[in-house]
């Protein structure tokens, strides 16, 4: 048996959206007080699509002089470091000229060079 | 009545685009979500023009905090749950928003005089009767039988069962017809 409390009230009575002008004037109203916030909304997102349109172009030449800055310094510190390398190592720690270059040499210094390098000093 | 806007688009479409300022979006979200927000309203603040009051404050709330809805395809209860915050702080402080007054809307003016006399009737009876419903009785009936929604839909919304939302139902419609009487109850009964 289907008691008579499982069927529907008919509230359309107090349905709002029944009475068609009606309801038009109040969504007209709700979209009045919303008028500055959408405005704002609109302003916000132009401002935003702006930055969006330029983003990429922005970002591809920012890419590019990082590419160029990146490429042009790696050249520079090859170029130091060859100059260095023509100066060598043992200047760099303070060994005395005659001992580097016997270092770079392939020669074996000979007993009279030896000699006169110690007396020398 | 104006065509409605938006109503092919979903839920989530809709909120995006106002997000952007698109007014058109907007309203397809007002007069797709204005019922649902009515009975809500109207189940906790107990009187039509005091629900139409709180439904204007919660969507010009909503749309301040639109940014923050996550779930945008879940619009309908983030958006009730405004409703309902909004309804309970009228109620409680019986303090509106300073916009444009809903008073100043028309009243109901059909061509048919007596119709809109036997509707003001109707609805000024259901009223006085709903207000001898507790909040949740009342609630899901509004929500059930104005709304047309699902005792699911309902149960998550208020926080309990779907059992306990029958169960509510059953009472709260019960009590409305011994209130209204059985002659007048007839009335409200669907074919």
């Amino acid at each position: 048996m289907t008691d008579q409390h499982d069927q529907p009230l008919d509230l359309s009575a107090l349905d709002p959206t029944a009475e068609g002008a009606r309801f038009d004037g109040i969504v007209r109203s709700i979209l009045g007080d919303a008028a500055a916030q959408m405005e704002g909304r609109r302003a916000r997102n132009n401002v935003i699509g702006e930055i969006t349109r330029w983003y990429k172009p922005i970002l591809a030449a920012a890419a590019a002089a990082v590419a160029v800055l990146t490429f042009s310094l790696a050249q520079r510190s090859t170029s130091v470091i060859v100059e260095q390398s023509t100066s060598g190592v043992a200047e760099a720690i303070g060994i005395p000229d005659h001992f580097a270059t016997w270092i770079r040499g392939e020669s074996t210094p000979s007993a009279v060079e030896l000699y006169s390098l110690f007396a020398g000093q | 009545m104006e065509e409605a806007a938006g109503t092919d688009k979903s839920d989530a479409e809709l909120v995006l685009a106002a997000r952007r300022g698109d007014t058109a979006a907007l309203e397809g979200l007002v007069r797709r979500h204005y019922r649902a927000a009515f009975a809500t309203a109207l189940s906790l603040v107990g009187s039509s023009m005091d629900a139409e009051d709180v439904c204007q404050d919660a969507f010009l709330r909503a749309l301040e905090r639109l940014d923050t809805c996550r779930s945008p395809a879940k619009f309908r209860p983030w958006f009730l749950k405004i409703v309902r915050n909004r309804a309970h702080n009228y109620r409680d402080y019986q303090r509106v928003r300073t916009g444009q007054s809903l008073d100043d809307v028309s009243p109901a003016c059909s061509a048919d005089p007596v119709h809109d006399a036997v509707r003001a009737d109707l609805r000024s009876q259901l009223e006085r009767a709903l207000r001898l419903l507790t909040d949740v009785q009342r609630q899901v009936l509004l929500l059930h039988d104005l709304e047309g929604q699902k005792h699911q839909e309902i149960a998550d919304l208020l926080g309990m069962s779907t059992e306990s939302s029958r169960q509510h139902l059953f009472v709260a419609r019960k009590r409305m017809r011994q209130e209204l009487g059985q002659d007048t109850a007839s009335v409200y009964l669907h074919d």
